[in-house]
């Protein structure tokens, strides 16, 4: 999966957060209107899109969205 | 998957109180202003109800309980059992349940204690009288009652609890009757290893209360609490239901033999939009057959499934007899589901409390 397909699918979350054009370098918690509940909603649709799971843990260490594009490949069901 | 099966147990009535005085997110100053909208579209909830300082839990659930009594023609000399399921009760010891039985003019002839359950209580409480009652005389009365004053265990300054929780009582009438055949289909099941995905830290035995557990700490996020506020992982309790509690319903289901399209509703425990709706989805039912008090009750605690109820259901539950999904998940964490027919009940009321 390219990462520009990961970020359009959870680009209407994002959108929430700022109207500007993301990237892959993207930093999520920069991001103006970032919050708990957006890293929520951007953790239910990965699960609900990619059936991949994001524990608190491990979206800590989740910096950009590359990253988090990165933990959802690696995670991805077989 | 942790079944139980029981039969010749009536609902004869519900009631729920609320307090009278409504908090609205649109003002939550906590919330930055152009972030409340987001807010309430992701949370579901645009209002709440927020108890008075010094309302317990045993003033809303007794005054649900004497309401619905005096509707049914129930004296409370009449009670055998009474179980409280609260996270917030009046002091640490004796059982609220204790207080309750006291207050209501019960006879000593009367069991009550308090189960120590949040957001799946109300199905494990009904679970424990329903069980209770098997060896009891036919015509046993029972009262369950669940509520809380989530707002008294939160921090004011916590952004990341206090826009989701309204306090509320209920009380649920239930009686042995040995010409009930149908039956009520339990799951039950427990995670302590995730305790702390929902707990408060301080303020038992294990950490005791001492003068730091009241000092105000800023994690960042916007919440700022003591060691004895709540601490709700919202991301991990997420995680944690989406590993569990739909597949309950549906291990539920299965062993019933009855599918999500022939049950009339299903009523989940109000804790957000985006945890209801994971588990609607997968859970396998229709937005119409999943009545929602989010709006304008927010998460409602311990009480929220029989809030959804009253709120909801109330005038179907009252004409007919409806095949009825009940399920939470929570603090524990624990997660509990159950099928029944419910209605026709003779009562179902929604009061409010002045305090």
């Amino acid at each position: 999966m390219e990462v520009s397909d990961f970020i359009r699918s959870i680009e209407s979350e994002l959108r929430e957060a700022d109207d500007r054009p993301f990237s892959e370098s993207t930093v999520l918690r920069d991001l103006p209107n970032w919050s708990s509940m957006l890293a929520l909603l951007v953790i239910a649709r990965v699960d609900e899109l990619y059936g991949v799971q994001v524990s608190a843990a491990e979206f800590a260490s989740i910096r950009t969205i590359a990253d988090l594009h990165r933990h959802v490949a690696q995670h991805l069901p077989a | 998957m942790n079944f139980a099966s029981l039969r010749n147990v009536g609902m004869a009535g519900l009631a729920v109180t609320v307090p009278k005085r409504v908090a609205h997110n649109t003002d939550c100053e906590l919330i930055p202003e152009k972030e409340r909208g987001l807010f309430i579209r992701s949370t579901g909830i645009e209002s709440r109800r927020v108890a008075a300082k010094g309302t317990c839990t045993s003033d809303l659930c007794v005054h649900a309980a004497q309401g619905l009594m005096a509707r049914l023609g129930w004296t409370p000399s009449d009670i055998r059992i009474i179980v409280l399921v609260t996270q917030t009760p009046d002091h640490i010891t004796p059982s609220t349940a204790a207080i309750i039985q006291h207050r209501l003019g019960c006879s000593t002839d009367c069991a009550a204690f308090d189960v120590n359950l949040g957001c799946s209580g109300y199905v494990y409480g009904l679970w424990t009288v329903v069980s209770l009652l098997q060896g009891m005389p036919h015509g046993t009365k029972a009262l369950l009652l669940a509520g809380d004053v989530s707002t008294a265990c939160i921090s004011p300054n916590d952004r990341s609890t206090v826009p989701l929780f309204s306090d509320a009582g209920s009380a649920t009438c239930l009686i042995k009757d040995a010409a009930l055949d149908r039956p009520w289909d339990f799951a039950l099941s427990t995670s302590g290893a995730a305790k702390e995905a929902i707990w408060i830290p301080e303020g038992g035995y294990r950490s005791p209360f001492q003068t730091s557990s009241l000092s105000m700490q800023d994690h960042g996020n916007g919440i700022v609490r003591r060691p004895i506020d709540l601490i709700l992982n919202g991301i991990d309790v997420y995680q944690q239901a989406a590993q569990c509690w739909p597949q309950q319903v549906t291990a539920l289901l299965g062993q019933t033999g009855i599918g999500p399209d022939q049950v009339d509703h299903a009523v989940f425990h109000q804790a957000n939009r985006v945890i209801n709706e994971m588990v609607r989805k997968r859970s396998g039912f229709s937005e119409v057959q999943t009545p929602s008090s989010l709006k304008e009750l927010g998460n409602s605690g311990t009480a929220s499934i029989a809030v959804t109820l009253a709120h909801c259901l109330r005038d179907v539950l009252k004409a007919k007899r409806n095949r009825v999904l009940l399920s939470g998940f929570g603090v524990g964490l624990s997660w509990a589901s159950l099928l029944a027919d419910l209605g026709p009940m003779r009562e179902v009321l929604w009061t409010e409390f002045e305090d």
